[in-house]
Parts: C-alpha cells; structure tokens; sequence
C-alpha cells in the first residue's frame, strides 16, 4: 500500500507528461510525397509559377495570382517592401508549404509530383540568418554534400571567398565551431553557408537577402564568389540592397503579395514606378 | 552550500517545520515495537485483556500523532523544496541576465537551459529527500540501536557485525557509480545542443534534405545519453540487492541465536519479536540513508553546474568609480582612444588594432 501510494505520484507525473508526448506525436507532418512522384534527373532549373494563390492560414491571402516564367540559368531578382511575400515564393518552390491553387513547375514537371528529397537537393539556399552547426568548419561545409571530400570542401571555400579566413582560424579547417559560431563575425558565418551551398552543386540556387548584413566590402568579397556560383544555374536573388540585383535577367517588384512590375533594370527605371522609387530612394 | 541558503529565505518556517514534524514521527514510531512486545509478554501470557487494551490504546494514539506528523512533514517539506527550486531558477535567470556575450558563449545556451530545468528539478528532489529522510534515518537507526542493545546486548553484536558489512559495500557501489551520473548530465547537455541546433537550422536541414543525416545525429547522441544512464543506475542498482542480503542474513541469525535462547528460557517470544522489528528498522534507515547520500551525490554534479551559473563572475560590470558617478551622457561626444579588442583572451589575433576617433556632439 506504501509503495502503491509513492508511485501514485510519479504516475501522475509521467501521465502529463505521456500527455505532452503524444501531442507531438499525434501532430500530422509534412505531407507524404504523391504515389506517382518521380525523381529530378539532370534537372535544366526551368521555373514556373502559374497563377499560384497562396496564405499560410486559409483566411489571409500572402500571394495573389503569382505567375513566373523562369529559363535554366536565368538570374531572377525579387524586391519589395518587408512582408510583400518575397521570402513565401521561394518557401513554396522549396515546398516547405504547399501552394492553394495554381501551379508551380520545374523543368515542366508540377513539384506536386516531384518526390520532395529530390527536389530539395536540387535547389541551395543561402539565408539572411544561418545558423552553423556545432561541429568543425570543414563538416560544417560538407553539410552542403555529406560525400564531399576534403579537397572539394576547400575547392568550395575558395571558390566562395572563404578560404582566406578560414585559414587564419587557430586550427583552420579542423576549428570547432562553438555556439552558433559565436566565435566568428557574420560576414565569416555567411561566407561559410556560400562555401556550403557551393559544394551543393545545386542546380537552382535561391540567396535570400545573403548578403545584407555584411557590410559592402565584404559584400564586394563574397559577390564574386556568389557571381561564380551563379554561372549557368537559376538563380533567385532577394535583396534589400539594389546594388546586387541590377544584372538580372529580371527583377519582379512585389507588393501585398503581387507583383506589380516586371523587367530588366533599365527597363524598370525607365517605367518610372515602384522599382525607380526604390532605387533612387536607397541606393546605397 | 552557503549559496543556497539565500533561495531558503522566503521558507524558513517550513524549512525547520519538516525535521521538527520527523523527530515527532520517529519517537512516536520508535516505541511501538516494544509496547507491542509487552502486549505479547505481559498481556497475552497473563491473558489480562484491560492491559492489552490500555497498551493497544496508546499505540493506536501514537500511532495517530505519527501519521500527522508524517503528513506535516511531507506537505512542509514539499513546499519548502519547491520554493526553493522556484527562487533558484529565478536567481539563476536574474544571473543570466547579467551575463555578457562571452559568459553566454562559454556555459552555451543548451547547456544553461538544461541547468535550469533539469538541473535544478533535481536539487528540488535530492532536498525533498532529505527534508523527510536525512533525519528520520539517523534518528531511527540511534534510536532503534539503543533499544535493540537494552533488549538483549549480545543479540545485538549482531548489528555490529551487519552495520559494516552494508556501510562497506554501500560505499563501494557509490564509489563506483556517482562518476556516471555528472556524464549523464553532460550527455542530456549534448542531446539538448542538437535538437536546438536542429530547430534553429530546420530551413538548412530540410533544403538540403538531411532529414536522415540529423535522424542519425540524433540517434547518436542519444545512444550515448542511454547508455551512460544505463550504466549509472547499473552500478547503483546492486545497493538494494545487498541490503536485503544482509538484512535477511542478520534476521536468520537473530532467530537462530534468540530461539536457542528462548529454548534455554532467558529471552521471551515478544522479545525476539520487537527485535526483529528493529533490527529490520536499523537495516532499513541505513537503506535510507545510503540512498539520500546517493541522491545527494547525484545532485553533486547538478549542484556544481547550477554553482558555475552563480558563481560566474560577469566579465562586464560597472567600477566603483562608474557607480559612484552615475554619470549622464548630456552631449553624446564620444571618443575611441587606441582601442585594441579581440573577442576571446587567447585569441592570438586582435579584431580591432589600435583604434581612434572623435565623434562630436550632433555628428
């Protein structure tokens, strides 16, 4: 009866516990990849958005009649107001959600029915905010392509700009990186996720506002490992900073989930609209 | 030690209400074994019911008061612990607060997640135990000593024999495992960083689909974590076996030595009885005891995680001399006059050299 009334307590305990386990297990997770989902093989990084309507919650609209014609190694420049739905438009072709109506195509085939693992690899993404795992630099990189080998793990970090302060770190490649890189300074954290996605090889690659908060010398530094990185892949660039867009192929201007101008640089300056506001007000 | 006093300020009533309540409960439990004696070797022998009933009258009245105050104390020794975990947690948070970047980098924020919460919930435990126990154990096992060498001293060296045996194989058994138990701490650090980092980086890990790669990361480091749980309570596990070991060894003994006295007609059933009891009480208290000083051990290791946090010296505070001024920026000058900085002491290499400028008021 004593241990009956002891365990009692631990009991109650563990069932709040059990309560708060299952809630997570029961949660339902990313939806399973379609029956007739292929492969990506030797993907060209043809990109389409066909009148693609989509909100995170059913009752607010983030994109409106999004449509997207990209060609294999196009550079696509995606500028806007904060919360215009930018960053959402490369979180649906990443199919981290899946869009409400509309249709989104690589190389003409739906992601709809492109097996997930297979579509992911084929895209890199270098984000705002990345963080760095605790491990060495060199693993670090290699997350990009586990089967990476040392020598293309350093041909990457060269090839991103990398390299140098990489080298000057106390045990270069071998230096463990502790607490979200707190050791290094946010250019240098950047500079590493380039070298990453560099070693990705992947044929879409999407750099979302990568560099806004280096400063410009940097910036300077790693564009060039970024513009190599570029060559021959389709690219999706966000960016506060105007500078680094002007060479696109095309720039959507978005606002309210729309876009409201489309076209080159030149042409979008001479429009005289949203782009040429954006431009001129803060150019930097 | 001296430390966490401080957490106690705000429960110290029921901080001595608990020991007080374990004194009152074992003097009362203490003495049932031999007025239970008496009933079998006074009364029933004389077949006098009124002093069956007057003695069972005042084990039952004992017994009553034993209950009370059991229950006084669990219900203040809870409230004391818990009071403390919670101004523990609360101090512990008031002292991050204050920390500067490279406190917060060198005690990593998963591992000062898992001091708070883990951490201190086992020193919360580990005080609840010993609130009810760390008395009670000692107390009963003087007590049940006294009794048991008054009621026959030489059935009693029995005790002297089986006290060692236990102390010594407790010690042992502690000896071998307490190591374990600051890993296992150090392990759940571990499993922490990676299911944080995980969720922090969960964009990088699902673009890049390594989904599998962090499943085997995971497993890994969880693998570890069991294991050297595993082997920690493997070791402590064998202290219960031990300890029926030598209590049932010790009973055998006592029977076989009290029944040969019996036969020869100096020792009497009702005493052989409450010997038993107390002898089984002795043992038992020293089970108690052995385990409170295991916990104890165990929340070693988390005490001196938690004491890292309080006794970190933040590396930025204001001087004396910034106290005593209280000075206010008015005009806003400000003014680098060679600065040299790097972000860690032994970083070989400066981030900022020599560094100097003037910024004037409105620039």
């Amino acid at each position: 009866m004593n241990e009956i009334s002891n365990q009692y307590n631990s009991l109650q305990e563990a069932l709040a516990g059990a309560e708060r386990i299952f809630q997570i297990m029961d949660e339902i997770p990313e939806t399973a990849d379609a029956e007739d989902a292929v492969p990506l093989m030797q993907i060209r990084g043809d990109v389409q958005f066909k009148d693609v309507m989509f909100g995170y919650n059913t009752d607010k609209v983030v994109l409106n009649n999004i449509s997207l014609d990209v060609k294999a190694g196009q550079k696509i420049a995606l500028v806007g107001s904060t919360g215009a739905g930018k960053t959402t438009i490369i979180n649906l072709l990443s199919r981290f959600y899946d869009i409400q109506s509309g249709q989104i195509t690589i190389d003409g085939t739906e992601i709809k029915k492109i097996r997930r693992s297979s579509l992911r690899q084929s895209l890199a993404m270098v984000l705002q905010d990345t963080h760095l795992f605790t491990t060495t630099v060199m693993e670090n990189i290699r997350y990009g392509r586990l089967e990476g080998t040392d020598e293309e793990v350093i041909a990457a970090s060269i090839l991103a700009g990398a390299h140098s302060f990489i080298q000057r770190l106390p045990k270069a490649y071998q230096t463990v990186i502790e607490n979200d890189g707190g050791n290094l300074s946010q250019g240098q954290r950047q500079l590493l996720n380039i070298a990453r996605a560099t070693i990705a090889r992947p044929s879409i690659l999407i750099l979302d506002e990568a560099t806004s908060s280096i400063d410009t010398r940097t910036e300077q530094i790693i564009q060039k490992g970024i513009d190599q990185l570029m060559q021959g892949r389709t690219s999706f660039v966000i960016a506060h900073r105007l500078s680094t867009v002007h060479n696109a192929d095309e720039i959507m201007v978005l606002e309210h989930g729309e876009i409201i101008e489309r076209g080159t640089h030149e042409a979008l300056l001479k429009q005289k609209g949203r782009y040429y506001d954006l431009y001129t007000g803060q150019f930097d | 030690m001296k430390k966490y006093f401080f957490f106690f300020r705000n429960y110290k009533q029921a901080l001595l209400l608990a020991p007080g309540l374990v004194i009152i409960d074992v003097i009362c439990e203490i003495v049932q074994p031999e007025l239970m004696s008496k009933i079998v070797d006074n009364g029933v022998s004389q077949k006098s019911l009124i002093y069956i009933l007057h003695t069972g009258g005042i084990m039952l009245a004992l017994s009553i008061i034993a209950i009370a105050a059991n229950i006084g104390n669990i219900y203040s020794s809870s409230r004391a612990s818990v009071g403390f975990a919670a101004e523990l947690r609360k101090g512990l948070f008031k002292k991050i607060q204050e920390f500067s970047f490279s406190n917060l980098d060198r005690l990593s924020s998963a591992s000062l997640v898992t001091r708070l919460t883990n951490d201190v919930n086992i020193l919360q435990d580990v005080i609840m135990m010993s609130l009810r126990l760390l008395i009670r154990a000692p107390l009963m096992l003087l007590f049940a000593v006294v009794i048991a060498v008054r009621i026959n001293a030489g059935l009693a060296s029995i005790i002297a024999v089986a006290i060692p045996v236990l102390a010594v194989c407790i010690y042992f058994i502690l000896h071998r495992g307490l190591p374990f138990f600051e890993k296992v701490q150090q392990k759940l650090d571990k499993v922490n960083l990676v299911i944080q980092e995980n969720l922090l980086n969960i964009r990088v890990v699902k673009s890049f689909v390594r989904e599998d790669f962090e499943k085997k990361k995971f497993s890994l480091t969880n693998d570890e974590l069991r294991e050297i749980s595993v082997r920690a309570s493997g070791t402590v596990v064998l202290i219960m076996p031990v300890m029926q070991l030598v209590m049932n060894l010790s009973i055998v003994a006592i029977v076989w030595f009290g029944g040969n006295k019996i036969i020869a007609g100096t020792f009497q059933v009702g005493q052989l009885m409450s010997f038993i009891t107390y002898i089984t009480q002795i043992l038992m208290s020293l089970m108690m005891l052995s385990m409170t000083i295991m916990s104890f051990s165990r929340a070693r290791a988390s005490s001196e995680r938690i004491l890292e946090v309080l006794n970190t010296t933040v590396d930025i505070i204001d001087s004396t001399e910034a106290k005593k001024n209280n000075l206010q920026v008015t005009q806003g000058k400000v003014e680098f006059e060679h600065v040299f900085f790097k972000y860690h002491a032994n970083s070989s290499e400066y981030v900022l050299k020599d560094i100097s400028f003037t910024v004037t008021p409105g620039e």
